[in-house]
């Protein structure tokens, strides 16, 4: 397995760990299932604004711990990871199956909203629909970087 | 992901060029192995830039080390 088909199944299972210890922390200490709509709006804005810096810092931690390993495997020299014009495309190719995978999920969150189900099946739509397209994401890339593009 | 019709022969000019690694080749022309491995195996086809760099190494015209077959597949 390359470098950059490890780095993107890493980034598939930091992006799970931390979801799950997030959800598992919101869920325990924030979540009630009393609340009236507006303070479930304040709830779930409040989550997905904290989610994604932390998805953001957890990423970058895990490449610096990547690079450091990757590092050591090679006897105490500091690889560079450079991204070339292979690299860019793969990277274009799998953001745009994310993309089409995450907006065919806001739809159905749109669609949960207009048949009158809640706010709590809107959100939850919009969460696993980034879950679906974070791994489809990494499938493609992984696919891309064995198979060609 | 369908064969490129662009082919090449980097393989034998790597062989040819004293059995040149292809990290030793992706290091001349500032791309990762794995982008030569998927060139070799006609998985992707570069930029014009990057087959002109490659051509540079192998001291040979582009059409040496590229070609291109419409009826491939």
């Amino acid at each position: 397995m390359s470098h950059q088909e490890r780095k993107a199944l890493f980034n598939l299972l930091t992006y799970f760990v931390v979801f799950a210890i997030y959800a598992n922390y919101v869920y325990t200490h924030y979540w009630d299932p009393t609340m009236s709509t507006d303070e479930l709006l304040v709830f779930w804005a409040k989550a997905l604004l904290v989610t994604i810096p932390l998805q953001i810092v957890s990423h970058i931690v895990i490449h610096i711990l990547l690079n450091i390993g990757r590092g050591m495997a090679n006897g105490g020299k500091l690889v560079e990871d450079k991204e070339d014009e292979f690299d860019k495309i793969i990277d274009l190719k799998a953001s745009r199956v994310s993309m089409f995978f995450f907006a065919i999920g806001f739809m159905v969150a749109l669609g949960f909203l207009a048949y009158g189900e809640g706010i709590n099946h809107f959100f939850i739509s919009i969460l696993l629909a980034g879950v679906l397209a974070e791994i489809l994401e990494a499938i493609s890339r992984v696919v891309m970087y064995r198979r060609g593009v | 992901m369908a064969k490129s019709k662009v082919s090449n022969q980097i393989r034998l000019l790597r062989f040819m060029k004293d059995e040149m690694t292809q990290q030793d080749l992706a290091e001349a022309v500032g791309v990762s192995r794995q982008t030569i491995v998927a060139i070799e195996k006609g998985n992707y086809s570069p930029s014009l830039e990057l087959a002109f760099k490659l051509a540079r190494v192998f001291e040979k015209p582009l059409d040496e080390v590229f070609s291109y077959d419409e009826s491939a597949k």
